[in-house]
């Protein structure tokens, strides 16, 4: 009795993994080849050897940075990405000697260091190919370990739904060009500007601790790398709608206070320090929403960037913000 | 430990196997490290608390074995209630009260500092509470006779697949489980790891599903008038029911794979023709628990009529404290006992309606209705204990039916129509399982069918429970209680 009860179980669970195997394929085949994360991967590997210029980051960067405009560039970051994730990314690229590189630009905005981006680890599945992924202490432990597993070997899990409407009706893909994401709609036009701030703005910090120490580190390492490799780090604030930095400003303080944080440990570092933050304050139809720029704002002030940076030559001996 | 947790996934397996090799007369120490485990690997400083209670129910029912005169057996219940409730208060409601006797004597300009103890709920406190009282008080009732066995004592208050959440046994049904010997039995194992499944499904894929549009709305009720406020208030009903009966179903299914049959908790509750019905399928192990040691207690029906209603009302305004200490949750239970009194009261009033409109001749259609009379009445009450204060929950009632002409319907589906439309069928398919359950039995049906139906059907809710689960680790709504 017993041992037909084994024999069947056996079989079942054997079953499962085979169909689990099955969807799980078809999920990575399918649907993450379309992802930005992986088409920008696809696009860094054809413009690579090409790039002088790199910028990684979140989503700020990813919608603001059109590479046309910046000549021998290349937006390699993502939406969501933390300092950690940035670095994952740098490390890579020159171990491997993917890119020769002249300059980095990572973002120094408000949300970059808050305890919510530390937290908030998506897409292992891609994430996990790049070395040091274990270090993430969101990961410490064997609880977080299998997690960390099922979610990097098995990323349909969770994600049926995407799955089943991809076969229902197959959206359109987001149009990239060396990994600028083209971002749709007019701020201006919202009516509920207040309530979109706000969500925004509890969203990006949920709790008090908006410099945490292990993005911090990690903002750090990055820079400490690119010296190492002889290569200059620009660290760019990016435009944000004027009800955006007021709103920070009234919950948690000035600009200058928040920034004054950190400035002196960066005293000794060779970075420059470009702030647009206020730039478009005047140009709410610039933005898609609070915080990242549209199509028409992102080409503008990557045509700005670019003279910016040229014309400066990215002197990276002055730490002083523009 | 969650029932809902990796860490759980791998704890249970090993239970149960090392419960099977190991012999008999060792299980209760494996049963109590296990149990002990689970509940300190939430915060272990408070397993304290569940050893003392452990302690004095276990002196004080040998104390009272030993005493023949009910009377004199009195002074050691009032020891177990006065540790057990003690507790209870000291960690669930005096916050509560102190703020609310402040706020009543700064009402009348009386200024009083009353401490504020800043003390974590321990989880699933009034749970195992009112499991071990059932205990002291079935001992100095004589119902049962006092367990001599420490160890296995210990174990029936700790158990862990009830021990947070029920549900809350009572020690004649739990009790002597701990003394027989289990084989292991691999369709027993079977049952209780598809019972378990069925919780899984209704917790991770309907609950937690709900809970973020329930969330949405509810922590900003403000933001919202109309249509959202309606579908978060019928998700909620779904998604507490979910939530709940999903934490039983995997409880009674990990008992069961280790040989304990647990009692029901849940019988497919929004059945119910009535409010007195749906008491009887709803959380069944608690309102038992206040019918037994309550209810009847103060006098039951056995009384004046006012007196019975008292009884009645009081008896649900407890249990409206019992599942928090918030005034939302009192009044959640106040509009319980108010909706049993009335029914009481205009019965005849009730029938004779229905013979007007003919519902006797219709008795299908009459039922539907009851259903849906009962359905939405205690969904208001769900409101009240889903609202973060009495403003919200007063909030929402006001304002659900605001501007329904004017929003468009896509207001209604809250985070997304994806979101809406999985939501909405998932809920249904739950509903279809519930109609087979209600009219066949579902192991009866199943048992009729070929095993490749049967495995397809194990299939579908174990993919349905990976692709559309929810694992950003929600806690189970009753762990507050």
């Amino acid at each position: 009795m017993h041992k037909i009860f084994f024999i069947k179980f056996t079989f079942f669970i054997l079953l499962f993994i085979l169909i689990l195997e099955g969807i799980n394929y078809a999920y990575i085949e399918i649907m993450l080849s379309n992802t930005v994360l992986q088409r920008t991967e696809e696009q860094m590997q054809e413009h690579g050897e090409d790039t002088r210029i790199l910028f990684l980051g979140d989503s700020h960067p990813k919608y603001a940075i059109n590479p046309k405009y910046i000549q021998d560039s290349f937006n390699y970051s993502s939406s969501g990405e933390n300092y950690f994730q940035s670095f994952l990314k740098f490390k890579n690229i020159t171990d491997k000697e993917l890119m020769d590189l002249d300059s980095l630009v990572i973002p120094l905005d408000f949300h970059s260091f808050s305890s919510y981006r530390a937290e908030r680890f998506l897409n292992e599945w891609y994430w996990k190919d790049f070395e040091g992924f274990d270090e993430w202490p969101e990961f410490k432990g064997v609880k977080n370990t299998v997690r960390k597993i099922a979610a990097a070997r098995y990323p349909v899990i969770d994600n049926g739904g995407e799955f089943i409407k991809y076969f229902i009706k197959r959206p359109e893909l987001a149009e990239l060009e060396k990994g600028w994401q083209r971002g749709v709609g007019d701020y201006s036009l919202a009516k509920n500007k207040e309530v979109i701030v706000k969500k925004r703005f509890d969203e990006q910090f949920k709790d008090s601790n908006y410099i945490n120490d292990f993005l911090f580190e990690y903002f750090l390492r990055i820079i400490d790398l690119a010296k190492e490799e002889n290569i200059k780090v620009v660290l760019l604030k990016y435009p944000i709608t004027e009800d955006y930095y007021f709103k920070f400003d009234k919950e948690m303080g000035s600009e200058e206070s928040f920034y004054g944080q950190f400035e002196e440990r960066l005293k000794d570092k060779d970075v420059r320090i470009l702030d647009f933050q206020k730039m478009y304050f005047d140009r709410p139809h610039y933005f898609f929403n609070a915080d990242h720029l549209n199509e028409t704002g992102a080409i503008d002030f990557s045509k700005l960037l670019n003279d910016e940076l040229y014309k400066n030559e990215i002197a990276y001996t002055n730490t002083t913000s523009k | 430990m969650l029932f809902n947790s990796i860490h759980f996934l791998l704890f249970f397996p090993v239970v149960v196997f090392l419960y099977f090799i190991v012999p008999h007369r060792w299980r209760w120490i494996l049963l109590l490290i296990a149990s002990y485990y689970f509940y300190m690997s939430w915060r272990p400083e408070y397993v304290i608390l569940i050893m003392l209670s452990t302690l004095v129910d276990y002196f004080a029912g040998l104390k009272m074995g030993e005493i023949e005169e009910k009377v004199k057996r009195k002074k050691y219940l009032y020891l177990s209630l006065f540790v057990n409730l003690g507790l209870l208060f000291l960690f669930k409601y005096y916050n509560f009260f102190s703020d609310s006797t402040r706020l009543a004597l700064e009402a009348i300009s009386i200024n009083f500092n009353i401490p504020y103890f800043k003390l974590l709920l321990p989880v699933g406190i009034s749970f195992y509470t009112f499991q071990t009282l059932s205990y002291s008080i079935d001992v100095y009732k004589g119902k049962i006779k006092p367990e001599r066995h420490l160890g296995i004592f210990a174990v029936y208050v700790s158990f862990f697949p009830q021990l947070v959440a029920g549900p809350i046994e009572r020690a004649k049904n739990l009790l002597p489980q701990f003394w027989e010997k289990h084989k292991f039995d691999s369709e027993r194992l079977a049952d209780g790891l598809k019972i378990m499944l069925w919780g899984f499904f209704l917790k991770i894929v309907i609950a937690d599903r709900l809970a973020m549009g329930v969330n949405e709305v509810y922590n900003n009720v403000l933001e919202y008038t109309g249509l959202p406020l309606l579908t978060a208030s019928y998700f909620f009903a779904f998604q507490i029911y979910c939530d709940f009966a999903g934490y039983s179903f995997i409880a009674i299914g990990a008992a069961k794979a280790l040989g304990f049959n647990l009692m029901d908790n849940f019988k497919r509750p929004y059945f119910s023709k009535s409010i007195s019905e749906f008491w009887k399928r709803w959380h069944i192990s608690l309102s038992t628990w206040f019918r037994d040691y309550v209810y009847i207690a103060l006098g039951g029906n056995r009384t004046t009529r006012q007196k019975w209603f008292f009884n009645l009302f009081l008896v649900f305004l407890v249990s409206g404290l019992w599942h928090g200490a918030g005034w939302t949750f009192v009044i959640w239970g106040a509009l319980h006992g108010s909706y049993l009194i009335i029914s009481i009261v205009t019965k005849r009033t009730r029938e004779k309606t229905s013979h007007i409109f003919l519902f006797d001749r219709f008795p299908g259609v009459h039922k539907v209705i009851k259903v849906l009379v009962t359905f939405h009445l205690v969904l208001l009450g769900w409101i009240f204990f889903r609202a973060n204060s009495l403003s919200d929950a007063i909030y929402v009632i006001t304002h659900m039916f605001e501007g329904l002409t004017k929003q468009g319907i896509e207001s209604a589906f809250i985070l997304s129509y994806d979101y809406f439309l999985l939501s909405v069928g998932l809920i249904f398919f739950m509903e279809f399982i519930h109609i087979i359950q209600e009219r066949r039995g579902m192991r009866k049906f199943l048992n009729n069918k070929p095993i490749v139906l049967r495995w397809a059907l194990y299939y579908a809710v174990i993919f349905l429970i990976l692709l559309f689960g929810v694992f950003e680790r929600q806690e189970f709504i009753y762990f507050q209680f």
